[in-house]
C-alpha cells in the first residue's frame, strides 16, 4: 500500500464524517450551503475542525428556524 | 466470440492504486480497453490532494473513462440513511455513495480494492473486480 493510498483513506474517512452533516443539512433544506462548506474543506481552503464547526452551526440554525 | 462489453464503475480505491502500482495500472488499462469504464460526480466530491487530482484526471482521461453525472443530494441522504440503519461506520458514507452511484448508472460491476465495497457489491448484485480477481 503506497503513500497516496494511505493518505486518501485518511481523507476519505474524514469526508465520510462531514458528509453526515451534509446529509442532515440536505434534509433540512440547507444542502446548498452545506455542500459549499464541504467543498471549502475538500479543496483545502479550511481545515476539518473548522468545516465541522460550520456544519454544526448550520444544522443548529436550521433546527432553531424550525422550532 | 468476444466477451460481452460490461459497464464498470471505477471506485477511487482502484484509481489511487493504479497511480502507485504497476499491476493495478495494467489491469485497469486492460479493463477499460475491453469494457465501458465510468466514473461519476462522486469522484469529484472526493478529498483529492491537488497533485493527486491532476494525476487521477490525466489517468482517467487516458483510459477513456466516461464521467457521468449523478444526484449528489439524493446519494448523500441515502448513504446517511443506510449508515444509520445498518450500523456501518460513519466514515463509509463516501464509499456507499460510490456503490449507490454504480447502481443508479446501471453498472454491471464495480472496480475497487476494498472489502466493505466487495460486501456491498454482492448485496446489490454487482460484480466486484480488481487486479486480484482479474478482468471479467
Amino acid at each position: 500500500m503506497g503513500r497516496l493510498y494511505r493518505e486518501w483513506r485518511r481523507l476519505r474517512d474524514k469526508a465520510g464524517i462531514l458528509l453526515g452533516y451534509v446529509a442532515k443539512a440536505v434534509r433540512a433544506g440547507r444542502g446548498e450551503e452545506a455542500w459549499r462548506v464541504y467543498e471549502e474543506w475538500r479543496s483545502g481552503r479550511i481545515g476539518f475542525k473548522e468545516a465541522r464547526r460550520r456544519l454544526e452551526q448550520l444544522l443548529a440554525e436550521a433546527a432553531a428556524a424550525r422550532a | 466470440m468476444p466477451a460481452r462489453r460490461l459497464r464498470l464503475y471505477l471506485n477511487t480505491s482502484i484509481v489511487i492504486r493504479a497511480l502507485e502500482e504497476h499491476g493495478a495500472r495494467g489491469f485497469l488499462e486492460e479493463c477499460c480497453r475491453r469494457h465501458q469504464c465510468v466514473a461519476s460526480s462522486v469522484h469529484w466530491a472526493e478529498p483529492w490532494r491537488p497533485g493527486t487530482l491532476v494525476e487521477a484526471g490525466r489517468l482517467l482521461e487516458g483510459l477513456g473513462v466516461e464521467r457521468l453525472e449523478v444526484d449528489l443530494d439524493a446519494l448523500v441522504v441515502e448513504a446517511d440513511r443506510l449508515v444509520e440503519e445498518r450500523g456501518w461506520s460513519p466514515r463509509r458514507r463516501l464509499d456507499l455513495m460510490h456503490v449507490l452511484a454504480a447502481v443508479e448508472l446501471g453498472c454491471h460491476g464495480i472496480v475497487a480494492v476494498d472489502r466493505f465495497i466487495r460486501r456491498r457489491a454482492k448485496e446489490y448484485g454487482l460484480l466486484y473486480v480488481n487486479h486480484y480477481t482479474g478482468c471479467p
